[in-house]
């Protein structure tokens, strides 16, 4: 079997700069940015038909499985932009002051044509025009976007140590209905370099520079379908046609649904306070910050269900809310020791995201309100990233203690529960195991996002050389293992790491697991069963739903910097020679091993996304 | 030099600025299209009635009792053995590999549609503004107000059958502010409901055309409005006139939401019936389509090309629809041919086909051309002593009971099905027929020389006359259509020894592999059934002409060859209906209106089936018919309707907070 996908991109930028100092005020000056960006794709596809031959008798097919076809598909994407700016810039006794006024347009067109056609007999060349007019298809669409941009930002500063800045922003977007398209976002900031305090300066001398920030500001976002306000009609499909004439298929048009003229930008504010320390000229640096971040406008449909006599449904709506707040800590050590520097940075940072008003239906009891609701576990609010699990208590070792048990929900009870399975505690007490005894015990990484994000960078120079290495982790959230690590088709095919063979097990292998007489042999893992119905295996506990805290070291360089007077000989400025290795180990639960913790949980809970890979590069740096 | 430069800078930057103003950011969907636009143009407005149409309730090829309209499922899936609403009543049994694709008590899937209801609400609108702009001309706005209401009387029609009482919405609902209560609408009374039918029925028929538009397009016009509403109003009054037979409780009963209608509302349905049938009948451009014919030949070919390729050419056809291949445009075509073939004729492999099973019943009901005036169906003729008893189970019969059977002997399968109702060769396909050329087959079994019937079971047995004989026919698997490995999934054949001919393409060849390659039209309404309507409007209510109809009756049997009149009784032209109408998805409806389908369907009543068995007891060895009980009717015990089932649940009544219907 042959055939390929071939992949063409082309990208450009083009960018022109007119910086004009104008004359008559001094520190005035006009800029004009036009950038005129684009790529085009051109992707071709080539499947090539093969011929089946019966196992035995070697006899070919006389009809193929499908034709050979070609495919080719080629788009344009193109971005204009551009930018006017005034800035006015002005220094008098020690106070600065500079300010700045943008005003941006940018349209982006977007266009795609693919043709494909098939080769019935003869496949000649993989050009669309070399194939048959049978089952050909073409397609092709386009779009277009537009915005529009007011900025404005004014800094203030005196002597370098009270510093002042405030902006705005009005954004204006082509995706929503005339009167909505707009959006104001200001912000203002303010600093003090107390370190340049006198008295500061004299009080603690070990502390080189010390300074405090507050911030406050607004920021959108444009989301949702565009055009929702716009009562046009769309093309239906083939099977909502009509045909009028005999032969001829009338395409339908579809009206639109309920028209929707009230989404808008989404807002979001954050407030900020930190502050930055300097010790011992940089032997230890600090920088220290604290944030909440409120997000309003966030897309959902509204919950009350429309009855199925209107119609139509609910259009997108900003109705949904959450805040996030956290810290930010980054620690550093820099250091030079004759010709040996070095510096270390440390970061963490911990957030918590919590809903505040999420859209659905009215709740039937408060016990729904707990389990499924916003205003739920503490008074904040839901943390996103709750996960229900189930709390263990030891595991069964003997059939015969289940005939006594809690009985494990469903409608086979504990009839299919073997030993080394675990005991799940019955927290509501009422003698079945089934979603009512899930609690909200565990975090899942919320979307690659968990809460505690922590780093480490290294690097070291001495004379020509230079190491670079970097670290990243994250903490205090879990990822989900499914007891079948290969997701095959139905239940009945699932395949198993050899890891699990370390399991309870009868003595002999024809025994009976569900007679009480049987001898069995305990081990790491549960008895293995074909699929895990009527049992506990599988259910969300901390044995299949593991704590995910990983570190990994990110990147190790090595260069070497080639000493001048050799470069020179080449002609080169300057060369530089580097070996260096990405995602290179990663520690963390022996039981995630084979999937990656920092990524999401993978389809299925399997670990089925690529994992990741590591790599080697060197290479030479070299400067004309 | 410097001054210029400011200057082009200056010139430069107001030529951005301007070229950027407020509508920069008005920018227009390029995947959309206004309505102003479509409604500009003749092919604009077909777009438009392209989805409207669409939306027709129509129950054709591609209707699926147990899925809805329009069902054309994609790929390989099709795929259960076909589907008809004639397998939902006494007509025919399809069986598939995962059991009945519909069966009398397997009722049908609802249609809920007001989707399509706010569509049209939300066009009539539209063409009323445009209309008062000025952008569309009077005549224009007449027709599409006339189609639109034309099909919102269909479709209230489709749901007023199913459930009784239903909303009536006639404006398009804006979003509630703030609860959804203020868009809730109740329930209107079910004759509120045939009420508001009739009237936009009546609109259409006032707005619509009298002829097609010009481009020929099969569009609406006044005058299928007149033959739906003459369908529709006969619904409505068997239905108010037999409610009675099938009683029920609750408190939609006692509001009135189902039942509630006097004999004086019957009867007010049975004259707009008349009317609406008198206007089409009066038209002479609608004619019966050859009703003169020649002979008996001729008359069933004539019957049979009238469906085998439908076009408007037929004087008799009021309304049709049209079908393209659907392999190029998917969803376009139906899957008649390929499912329904018989096995010896299917040009395919795939193993759900040739399930299409034509009960005995209804071929019993079919006359013959005795013609002596009483117009009695001739049952096909299995015993001596005539007496028309089913066996349960013919696989456990013994050697004695089988001896005890006074059983007529026949030389070919063909011999019993010679001189009946041409009609019934045209419709079904008859053992010992031809199809495309191959003799049909359905033998069923065989009766040992020592008298042990081998009845369903795989045997080969040496005749009196030293030929080898095999149960059914032929050892081959292609070589017979009918009773072969039933029960299990490779059972492509037909159950109960009759299968389907009428639609099906006998002098075309089909050969699309890939399914819905069939483009046969289906016709929705002919003017026999006008006859039909009228005659039976006029017996139940004792108004309009007896003795017109009495003729049109006659008219329809004439044009089948037969030589007689028959009187206007209301079983003839029940019967004439089951007859002429055969597998034109009546039966079912016809039952449910005048509450029948309980008493047919009533106490695990089973269908049945002929099976030719080839007795080898003599010699030269001839073909008796013995008749069973249908094999999986008899596997699932029957069927009982329950009278409840003459509606459906109404759905979601936790969020619209309608009444539900009764026993619900």
């Amino acid at each position: 079997m042959s055939g390929y996908v071939n992949t063409k991109r082309f990208q450009y930028q083009t960018q022109i700069d007119i910086n004009y100092d104008i004359p008559v005020v001094k520190g005035l000056a006009l800029g004009v940015t036009a950038a005129y960006d684009g790529q085009v794709n051109d992707d071709r596809t080539l499947y090539k038909n093969f011929i089946l031959y019966d196992y035995i008798t070697d006899i070919p097919k006389t009809t193929s499985v499908a034709p050979t076809t070609f495919n080719n598909s080629i788009s344009n994407y193109i971005r204009k932009e551009i930018q006017t700016k005034l800035s006015y810039r002005k220094s008098f006794n020690q106070h600065n002051i500079s300010s700045t006024l943008v005003y941006q347009i940018r349209r982006i067109d977007n266009n795609n044509v693919r043709a494909r056609r098939q080769f019935d007999d003869l496949f000649t060349k993989p050009i669309v025009d070399e194939g048959s007019l049978t089952n050909q298809l073409a397609t092709g669409s386009r779009s277009e976007q537009a915005y529009l941009s007011f900025l404005g930002r004014f800094n203030y500063d005196y002597k370098g140590k009270y510093l002042l800045e405030a902006s705005f922003r009005e954004d204006g977007s082509y995706r929503y209905a005339p009167g909505h398209k707009w959006g104001f976002f200001p912000a203002v900031s303010a600093g003090w370099r107390i370190g340049q305090e006198t008295f500061f300066k004299n009080a603690i001398p070990v502390v080189t520079d010390m300074k405090l920030r507050a911030s406050w500001g607004k920021s959108g976002r444009d989301q949702g379908s565009a055009f929702q306000y716009y009562e046009g009609y769309t093309f239906g499909s083939v099977s909502g046609g009509y045909i009028f004439t005999p032969g001829v298929l009338t395409l339908g048009m579809v009206p639109p649904g309920v028209v929707n003229d009230k989404l808008g930008w989404v807002n979001t504010t954050t407030i900020d306070l930190g502050f930055d320390l300097e010790l011992w000229r940089g032997k230890l640096g600090l920088i220290f910050d604290i944030f909440k971040r409120n997000e309003n406008g966030l897309l959902a449909t509204r919950a009350s269900s429309l009855p199925n006599t209107f119609g139509a449904s609910f259009p997108q709506e900003n109705l949904n809310s959450q805040w996030q707040q956290g810290y930010d800590l980054s620690i550093s050590h820099r250091n030079t020791i004759n010709a040996f520097s070095y510096g270390l940075t440390g970061t963490l940072m911990y957030s918590r995201t919590y809903y505040k008003h999420r859209e659905r239906s009215p709740d039937q009891c408060t016990w729904n309100t707990w389990k499924n609701g916003n205003d739920t576990y503490n008074d904040k609010g839901r943390i996103q990233g709750r996960v229900f699990g189930y709390e263990r208590d030891g595991i069964w070792t003997d059939v015969t203690q289940l005939e006594t048990a809690v009985l494990h929900g469903g409608n086979t009870g504990n009839y299919f529960m073997l030993p080394g399975m675990d005991r799940i505690v019955d927290t509501n007490g009422d003698g079945v195991i089934n979603g009512n005894d899930a609690l909200p015990i565990m975090w899942s990484g919320a979307g690659t996002n968990p809460p505690l994000q922590f780093g480490l960078t290294m690097n070291a120079s001495y004379k020509n050389f230079s190491l670079v290495i970097g670290l990243a982790g994250s903490s205090l959230f879990t990822m989900s293992k499914s007891r079948s690590d290969q997701w095959g088709y139905g239940t009945q095919y699932q395949m198993f790491l050899a890891r699990y063979l370390d399991r309870w097990h009868t003595v002999n292998d024809t025994d009976n697991p569900f007679d009480p007489a049987t001898q069995w042999v305990p081990g790491k893992w549960e008895a293995l069963t074909v699929d895990s119905r009527g049992t506990t295996t599988g259910n969300q506990t901390d044995k299949w739903r593991v704590d995910a805290t990983y570190l990994r070291v990110k990147t190790i360089e090595l260069g070497y910097n080639i000493p001048a007077q050799y470069v020179k000989y080449i002609g080169l400025n300057s060369a530089r020679v580097f070996v260096n290795g990405y995602n290179l180990f990663t520690f963390c639960n022996d039981f995630l091993k084979d999937m990656d913790p920092e990524r999401d949980e993978g389809a299925y809970g399997a670990g089925n996304t690529y994992p990741i890979m590591r790599s080697f590069n060197f290479g030479l740096n070299v400067k004309f | 030099m410097m001054r210029k430069r400011f200057i082009y800078l200056t010139v430069f930057t107001s030529l951005l600025l301007l070229g950027a103003c407020g509508d920069f950011l008005n920018l227009e969907p390029l995947d959309r299209v206004s309505k102003e636009y479509l409604l500009d143009t003749p092919a604009g407005v077909k777009t438009l009635m392209a989805t409207l149409y669409n939306r027709l309730p129509m129950e054709d090829f591609v209707f699926r009792p147990s899925g809805g309209f329009n069902q054309h499922p994609g790929g390989g899936g099709a795929g259960d053995g076909g589907w008809s609403l004639a397998s939902n009543s006494d007509e025919a049994i399809i069986y598939g590999p995962s059991g009945y694709t519909s069966s009398p008590t397997s009722g049908l899937a609802g249609h809920w549609d007001y989707t399509s209801i706010r569509y049209i609400n939300q066009f009539l609108v539209d063409i009323d503004n445009l209309k008062a702009d000025g952008r569309i001309d009077g005549v224009l706005h007449k027709q599409l107000y006339g189609e639109a209401h034309f099909i919102l009387a269909n479709i209230y029609y489709a749901m007023v059958k199913r459930y009784g009482g239903v909303p009536i919405i006639t404006e398009p609902q804006a979003l509630p502010e703030s609860d959804v209560s203020e868009v809730m609408v109740p329930r209107s009374t079910e004759k509120a409901t045939y009420d508001f039918v009739m009237s936009e029925f009546d609109l259409a028929i006032a707005n619509l055309p009298d002829e097609r538009p010009s481009d020929g397009s099969l569009r609406a016009t006044k005058w299928v409005a007149l033959a739906h509403k003459s369908r529709a109003a006969l619904h409505a009054a068997s239905v108010a006139k037999f409610w009675d037979k099938a009683p029920l409780t609750g408190q939609a009963v006692d509001e009135k939401l189902v039942g509630g209608m006097t004999l004086a509302d019957a009867n007010n349905y049975y004259q707009q019936c008349i009317d609406a049938s008198e206007q089409i009948i009066a038209n002479t451009s609608f004619s019966l389509y050859k009703p003169d014919p020649a002979n008996k030949e001729e008359a069933a070919k004539n019957y049979q090309d009238m469906f085998e390729s439908p076009s408007y050419q037929n004087p008799e056809i009021i309304f049709m629809k049209s079908y393209i291949d659907g392999s190029s445009a998917s969803g376009q075509g139906h899957v008649t041919d390929f499912w329904f073939y018989p096995k010896q004729a299917c040009y395919h492999t795939m193993y759900m086909s040739s399930r299409w099973g034509t009960t005995l019943d209804i071929v019993d009901v079919f006359e013959d051309y005795t013609d002596d005036g009483t117009g009695s169906s001739a049952p096909i003729i299995t015993r001596t002593d005539n007496e028309n008893t089913y066996i349960p189970d013919p696989k456990g019969l013994t050697n004695d009971q089988l001896a005890a059977i006074p059983f007529v002997h026949y030389d070919t399968q063909y011999e019993p099905f010679v001189d009946k109702d041409v009609r019934l060769q045209a419709s079904v396909l008859l053992p010992g027929s031809v199809f495309k050329g191959i003799l049909i087959n359905m033998q069923g079994g065989l009766i040992r020389p020592n008298g042990k019937p081998e009845i369903y079971t795989d045997a080969e047995v040496v005749g009196p006359d030293s030929k080898t004989y095999y149960t059914y026919g032929s050892n081959n698997i292609s070589g017979y259509s009918a009773f072969g490995a039933l029960g299990t999934a490779q059972a492509n054949y037909s159950s109960t020894g009759f299968a389907l001919r009428k639609f099906l393409q006998d002098t075309k060849t089909v050969t699309n592999l890939g399914m819905y390659g069939s483009t046969q039209g289906w016709i929705d309404i002919r003017l026999a059934e006008i006859y039909l309507n009228y005659a039976e409007a006029v017996l139940e209510s004792g108004y309009g002409d007896a003795g017109l109809a009495e003729t049109y009756l006659n008219a329809i049997r004439k044009r089948a060859a037969h030589t007689d009149d028959i009187p206007l009784t209301i079983e003839n032209v029940l019967k004439e209906r089951r007859v002429e109408l055969i597998f034109e998805n009546h039966r079912y409806w016809d039952l449910i209106r005048r509450r029948d389908t309980h008493i047919i369907f009533g106490g695990q009543a089973r269908r049945h089936s002929l099976v030719p068995i080839i007795d080898l007891r003599q010699n030269p060895p001839k073909y008796v018919f013995l008749r069973v009980n249908n094999y999986y009717d008899e596997g699932v015990r029957g069927f009982t309707f329950q009278p409840r089932a003459y509606y459906m649940s109404i759905p979601g009544v936790s969020s619209n907070q309608l009444v539900q219907n009764p026993e619900y």
